[in-house]
């Protein structure tokens, strides 16, 4: 398989080449991260959150061009451990000496520049959405396909469907708050008034 | 007017008449309009997103096809039954081609001491952009200006991300890197210093320290530490080119 074949595979959501993509590189990861304070179970959680990390960006155009997928999925994964090994150490020494609850910082969204101006509202919506938890992302986009509830519901792990419009609405309603609080919404707001 | 009807409004769940109520309220409230409109955005925002999600659902089935075997091996499974079929061809391979590198390192002694550094200075693309980051506006500039080398806006942005993270070593081994790129190599030397007595770094670390002394055309130093580089570095037959280059 090569780059390409695997990136087609990731955008057609084909099970059989992600699966492949896995058996293909599974091992090698789980090698490393057990010699870096790891598991196989981490490795697997790691592994995930570098294919959807992947697949992200393969549709957000941000996959750098002609892209060794393998050797810069494995760097990705390596930096997704290191950082998180990182936080757990930072989140141990924060227990043991009782300080007060460790928060992760939040950084501001950056200034407005002149791309901005023409896909402001694009980027907005782009910026906000990623904002959401990957559950609620997941879950206003089933919606919005008009998958059932129930479907929707086993998907994501709810408890039945009645979870899915309850969570619809709050996730919904986060999604405003993070809209109107972005940098762009004013500008926005008074263009369309 | 809550959110909850506005998107009923949407989703055409309202009664006519409740439908009409709601358009009316909507024709004198300046913000209940603005707030519909904003759930417009954001609907056909998420309706663009169909297909990603498609492919993320789809990597999530994988994932828990892969998680159900992993838990019916019921220890995490090690590692040397599946190596050990490859390792029996990668070895005789390894050996050959180190054979024909010697041969081909002794003859061509075109890379001079001087083109070693610029040879061998070429960082891998990165990818630290992940789903669960905060901060991905800043990460991603990063991120990008590393991969397009551009190691002067590179050193600013991770700057700013230690600033943020001062405690975040993968930002510091990154920032390192560019500043070895941008000649500030004894800045770049604590930080790989520092870095080389860490899980994770070990190796990354003593290979760019021995850059660093390439770099000052130092040979003997740079020797240093490409010998101390362990095997299971992913570049350790780079290393041992410039080993044998350098001996």
């Amino acid at each position: 398989m090569t780059s390409k074949d695997y990136i087609e595979g990731f955008t057609s959501g084909n099970q059989k080449v992600i699966g492949l993509f896995y058996e293909n590189n599974l091992y090698k990861l789980t090698t490393w991260i057990e010699k870096n304070n790891g598991n196989a179970e981490d490795a697997l959680d790691i592994f995930q959150d570098g294919v959807e990390s992947i697949i992200r960006k393969i549709f957000s155009q941000k996959l750098p061009e002609d892209v060794k997928l393998e050797a810069y999925f494995f760097t990705s994964c390596k930096n997704i451990w290191l950082k998180r090994i990182e936080k757990k150490s930072k989140e141990d020494k924060v227990r043991i000496s009782e300080e007060k609850k460790y928060t992760l910082d939040v950084t501001e969204v950056d200034n407005l520049d002149k791309d901005y101006e023409d896909d402001g509202l694009k980027r907005m919506m782009s910026e906000t959405f990623s904002k959401l938890t990957p559950t609620c992302q997941k879950l206003v986009t089933l919606l919005e396909k008009e998958t059932k509830a129930d479907e929707i519901a086993e998907l994501l792990n709810m408890s039945k469907a009645n979870t899915v419009y309850r969570r619809k609405f709050a996730c919904y309603k986060s999604w405003r708050k993070y809209l109107e609080e972005h940098p762009f919404y004013t500008k926005w707001k008074y263009k369309n008034d | 007017m809550v959110d909850e009807d506005i998107l009923k409004y949407l989703e055409g769940q309202l009664s006519e008449a409740d439908s009409i109520a709601f358009e009316k309220q909507m024709s004198t409230d300046e913000s209940l309009a603005k707030r519909v409109s904003s759930y417009k955005e954001m609907k056909s925002f998420a309706e663009s997103k169909v297909p990603e999600t498609d492919a993320l659902i789809a990597a999530q089935k994988v994932y828990q096809k892969q998680k159900l075997k992993l838990a019916k091996t019921n220890k995490p499974k090690n590692s040397d039954t599946k190596q050990r079929p490859i390792l029996k061809y990668l070895i005789p391979i390894a050996v050959a081609a180190l054979v024909i590198l010697g041969i081909f390192v002794t003859q061509n002694n075109s890379v001079s001491d001087q083109n070693l550094y610029a040879d061998y200075f070429n960082p891998e693309e990165i990818g630290l952009v992940s789903r669960s980051d905060n901060n991905q506006n800043l990460l991603e500039e990063a991120e990008n200006k590393f991969n397009q080398k551009d190691y002067v806006s590179a050193e600013i942005s991770f700057d700013k991300l230690i600033g943020q993270y001062p405690g975040q070593d993968l930002y510091q081994y990154y920032h390192a890197i560019s500043q070895l790129s941008n000649g500030k190599i004894e800045e770049a030397r604590t930080t790989f210093n520092l870095l080389s007595n860490k899980d994770g770094f070990r190796n990354e670390s003593l290979y760019y320290l021995g850059l660093s002394y390439l770099k000052e055309k130092d040979k003997v130093k740079a020797l240093d530490y490409f010998i101390k580089i362990g095997n299971q570095f992913f570049r350790y037959d780079k290393v041992q080119e410039i080993i044998k280059h350098l001996q």
